[in-house]
């Protein structure tokens, strides 16, 4: 519920003059930081490998939210 | 790369049972929304029978390949997704085909049932489709969570029960959304079923995608192995998350944007060129990694990188092909919608 609401007031965010949603955002920056940490991995990267996994599933929340307020919302 | 037939086999097996679970889970999905909407009954109908005519087709595949691998090829190694490396021994290839050869032969006279009803008596099959489909996807979700099996139950096991799993929610919801897109092109009065099905679809691959992560941290440290398969699957897995933000939101709410006349329409039609790419990125992406899952690849990264471009072409072309051949629409007149 709070997440629903959540996605009512910042449904969508202007970054780089760019309307996203926040499940967008989390998920740019999962798939993002994932290329970034591979040349890395073996080191300092493996902790923003981990992070791009926490990331995108931050993101599913956000999403599934985003398709139940669109669907009751229609 | 190291291709042989027992491995190409366990691929086929893998995909035909994953889109048979698919197509059964949503095909259920489907039965249960036509119940709240009798209003669209006929419209229902059409597509659950063209998702049940899905399901039976890569089921008989299945049926044929499992029985192949089981009785005449002996089982390959195999690979996890991402180049994360564990390999399961034959022995434990072997132990899962046996452990679900009692289900397969649920599964294939619950197969012959249906096939009997969806071929000869539809009215039958509709009335027994939730049934159906739930039953199907139940014995899918135990088969292909048994081709992995171990003495004892540990972490590893559960990772092969993860990773084989999620393939019914990845890679064959993905096959699912393009045989529905094509099937339902021309049909006005389908597409705003399946359309506004596809969010809920988009959900489904998000999750199976994390189900996999979720397996990985399950076996991490010790399985990563960090050679050019490595970083081609971890590249590839990136950009299916970079494409598929683009895909689940921006693509499906200009599908069905679509419903609408030209001019009353949010998204230009140029956007259709996005979309087009967008698709053929997703297909040729998830082709990639399951493929990397199951041969190897002895090439440097870039030989592999570019060639996974070049299928992306590839596919490009293949689509505008079709495009241009069969997908050509008039223009809408007034709004489809199911209301």
């Amino acid at each position: 519920m709070a997440v629903i609401t959540g996605i009512k007031y910042f449904k969508q965010m202007k970054i780089l003059g760019f309307k996203l949603k926040l499940s967008e955002v989390f998920f740019l920056l999962s798939g993002l930081a994932m290329l970034i940490s591979l040349p890395w991995i073996s080191g300092s990267g493996f902790n923003l490998w981990l992070f791009a996994k926490f990331a995108y599933f931050t993101g599913i929340v956000f999403f599934i939210a985003d398709v139940i307020y669109n669907n009751k919302h229609q | 790369m190291e291709l042989n037939l027992p491995d190409f086999i366990r691929l086929l097996i893998q995909l035909c049972l994953a889109v048979a679970g698919a197509s059964a889970f949503w095909g259920f999905v489907l039965t249960r929304r036509a119940k709240n909407d009798p209003d669209h009954k006929s419209e229902y109908e059409k597509i659950i029978e063209l998702v049940g005519k899905i399901s039976a087709f890569s089921s008989v595949l299945f049926l044929l390949f499992w029985f192949l691998a089981s009785n005449f090829i002996f089982p390959a190694v195999s690979l996890a997704h991402e180049g994360i490396k564990i390999a399961p021994t034959n022995e434990y290839i072997r132990a899962g085909f046996l452990a679900s050869t009692f289900f397969v032969f649920l599964f294939s006279i619950l197969v012959l049932i249906s096939i009997k009803y969806l071929f000869f008596n539809k009215a039958r099959f509709q009335k027994l489709a939730p049934k159906f489909f739930l039953i199907q996807f139940l014995l899918v979700a135990i088969i292909i969570s048994l081709q992995v099996l171990k003495p004892s139950f540990d972490k590893e096991q559960l990772f092969f029960i993860f990773h084989n799993f999620h393939s019914i929610f990845t890679l064959a919801i993905v096959v699912l959304i393009d045989i529905l897109y094509l099937t339902t092109f021309k049909n006005n009065s389908l597409k705003p079923i399946v359309y506004n099905l596809f969010p809920w679809m988009s959900i489904g691959i998000w999750i199976g995608l994390g189900l996999d992560f979720a397996s990985v941290f399950l076996i991490l440290p010790g399985a990563l192995v960090l050679n050019s398969q490595f970083f081609l699957s971890q590249t590839v897995v990136a950009i299916i998350i970079l494409n598929g933000t683009l895909l689940s939101s921006r693509v499906n709410d200009y599908l069905i944007d679509s419903l609408k006349p030209v001019e009353t329409r949010k998204f230009k039609t140029s956007f259709e060129q996005v979309f087009h790419w967008s698709g053929s990125i997703s297909i040729v992406s998830w082709l990639t990694i399951y493929s990397v899952d199951f041969f190897k690849f002895n090439a440097s990264f870039p030989v592999l990188f570019f060639s996974y471009i070049a299928f992306i072409f590839l596919a490009r072309a293949v689509y505008e092909v079709i495009n241009r051949k069969f997908l050509k629409l008039e223009p809408l007149s007034e709004p489809l919608g199911l209301n």
